[in-house]
């Protein structure tokens, strides 16, 4: 799972009202590098919730996210190359996702987490 | 000068504005219209073999050989029409592409398929004669009857009588296990295409189907007649190990990404159609909350490439596996259920999903409750004004769902159909609306609903309850 994944899951048990962001439980970290893509960074970041993306960030130990970014910053090639990584080249293999109301905790296994609902919280 | 090179491409019907369009880019290309009963394009080209297999909207390309109208269906004047047909071809040109096409391919020693004839005539035959260089073939033939009662031969027949017309003309030895060359023949009530395969080798990789076929019913489809024909799709028939499927000696079987299957994965091909009416534009998301195997997402970024994200979901293990171990390039997987996506509101740009139809959710009376809420769901993570979604499926309770409940959410762009492996499938493209979405929609679960375990199967004790109960199941 990637940190752009994460920004967009949110705990969606009956009730909820404050599911996202999901804390997030490191185990097992992998990176694996890719191409950078600058035209895409700059489309995805308007959609993003940046403070979810930096304090993610945080938690993964990756502590070159600014907590605030400026439009000239997307034409910085070292930003970039910093938003790249967090955003699309660390992986989370193995940990868990937790619903900041509930407490309910997300398994993440292989890279792949599991946002499947027991019955009585549908 | 290039030669020009005659086509037949297939893809499923209602899809073809996806090759024409395609095809608008194929140097020297020009397209010949009058074939509609057979879902492809018919045309002529002078681009090499290796950018007409770049073709993503195409299931597969063959050598055009010949199309007719009005044949005898009975069987004396059937047969003998069928017996002519060789010789009413142009072999040369069709065995020069053929040849330039397994050139093209990379040699494969595990393909499966022997060719002791070319090697003994060699190459050098070619150039200094006519004479065609032996080659060993089989004829197969595919027959539906729509309107009509029945042919006065069967499939096997008619690939008989074509096959022995090319012996007689061609002097080429038939063999249907061992051939280096493959005549398919379909025919639709008294119309018949007949194409040369191209493509011969399989899948390099050994494909896995990870789901277990056996517990899911066949999918019904209205083909009344495919005796003798092998293009059945591998989860009707058990095949023997050695032989190369048939379903893996297509063009959208080369996929890259296309390592681990699911029962009745999408084609890749389709999944590149149903992108294209999704106008995906740089740093989009596109979303497939019933991924199965993977195919729409990873079809996307296999063709844009960095330029977009993946996410693909589902909430079966097995498929989950699948899309985990094919997923490549920017794309993640997760386990969700897609009737209560756990995503943010207003986060997604494109929803491209193949939702279940035919007998492959198992369950009539599920699929009619999942489908409108996950459209419901899709109506709530999609962007407002700018998000778009392209859904395919069978399903009468979606129809409405899109139609008449969500009609101030979502703008229907498109409706059409699209017909693959005998069935009639609707296709919506719809694009968000700007008024915001209701917060999460969640349809309050009626009591027996959650008496049912995940895959929607009754429970024995609700089961039992609701043969003595009249409560209906919505």
């Amino acid at each position: 799972m990637r940190l752009l994944t994460h920004n967009m899951l949110a705990c969606n048990i009956k009730g909820v009202t404050k599911g996202f962001p999901l804390a997030i439980e490191v185990t097992k970290l992998e990176t694996k590098e890719s191409e950078m893509n600058p035209d895409f960074l700059r489309h995805i970041y308007p959609k993003l919730d940046w403070k979810a993306l930096h304090d993610a960030a945080h938690t993964l130990g990756l502590n070159d996210i600014p907590e605030q970014v400026e439009p000239a910053m997307l034409e910085d090639e070292d930003f970039l190359q910093k938003f790249h990584h967090a955003l699309l080249e660390v992986h989370l293999e193995e940990g868990a996702l937790i619903c900041p109301e509930t407490n309910r905790r997300f398994p993440v296994t292989k890279g792949v987490p599991n946002m499947l609902l027991n019955e009585d919280e549908v | 000068m290039a030669a020009v090179a005659h086509y037949w491409a297939s893809c499923a019907g209602g899809l073809e504005f996806a090759l024409l369009k395609e095809l608008e880019n194929l140097e020297g290309t020009s397209i010949i219209p009058g074939i509609d009963s057979y879902g492809g394009v018919q045309f002529r080209t002078t681009s090499a073999p290796q950018k007409v297999a770049e073709l993503r909207s195409a299931d597969n390309v063959y050598a055009f050989l010949s199309h007719h109208k009005k044949i005898p269906v009975d069987k004396e004047s059937g047969m003998a029409f069928l017996g002519s047909l060789a010789g009413k071809i142009d072999w040369e040109p069709v065995m020069q592409l053929h040849r330039l096409w397994q050139e093209t391919e990379e040699p494969d020693s595990s393909s499966g398929i022997s060719d002791p004839l070319l090697t003994i005539n060699g190459m050098a035959n070619v150039e200094q004669t006519h004479v065609t260089p032996q080659r060993s073939f089989r004829v197969t033939g595919n027959r539906i009857c729509k309107d009509m009662k029945k042919h006065g031969y069967t499939s096997m027949d008619a690939a008989a009588a074509i096959g022995d017309g090319m012996h007689e003309l061609l002097g080429w030895p038939a063999d249907m296990r061992s051939f280096n060359v493959e005549v398919l023949a379909w025919i639709i009530d008294d119309e018949l295409l007949l194409v040369l395969a191209l493509i011969y080798s399989g899948n390099k990789k050994k494909t896995k189907n990870l789901q277990n076929v056996s517990n899911i019913n066949e999918p019904c489809a209205e083909v009344e007649d495919v005796e003798g024909s092998e293009q059945v799709k591998s989860t009707k028939k058990k095949r023997p190990a050695e032989r190369p499927s048939r379903a893996d000696a297509q063009l959208y079987s080369r996929r890259p990404y296309r390592k681990a299957l699911v029962h009745t994965s999408l084609k890749p091909s389709t999944a590149y159609g149903l992108l294209q009416l999704a106008d995906v534009q740089p740093g989009d998301i596109v979303l497939d909350p019933m991924c199965g195997c993977g195919t729409i997402p990873l079809e996307a970024i296999n063709w844009l490439g960095t330029r977009v994200m993946g996410l693909a979901g589902d909430f079966v293990d097995t498929a989950v596996e699948a899309a985990n171990i094919n997923a490549t390039g920017h794309c993640d997987v997760v386990r969700w259920d897609a009737s209560m996506l756990p995503l943010r509101t207003a986060s997604i740009d494109r929803v491209i999903c193949d939702m279940p139809f035919g007998n492959r959710c198992g369950n009539h009376k599920v699929r009619e409750v999942l489908c409108p809420r996950v459209v419901k769901q899709v109506v709530r993570v999609l962007r407002p004004g700018s998000g778009i979604a392209v859904l395919m499926a069978q399903s009468k309770t979606m129809k409405e769902e899109i139609e008449v409940n969500q009609k101030a959410y979502l703008n229907l762009q498109k409706h059409f159909y699209v017909y693959m492996e005998g069935l009639k499938v609707d296709v919506f493209v719809v694009r968000r609306t700007s008024e915001p979405a209701p917060t999460q929609q969640i349809v309050r679960p009626i009591k027996n609903m959650a008496k049912r375990k995940r895959d929607g199967q009754l429970t024995k004790q609700a089961a039992l309850e609701n043969l003595s109960s009249e409560n209906p199941v919505q």
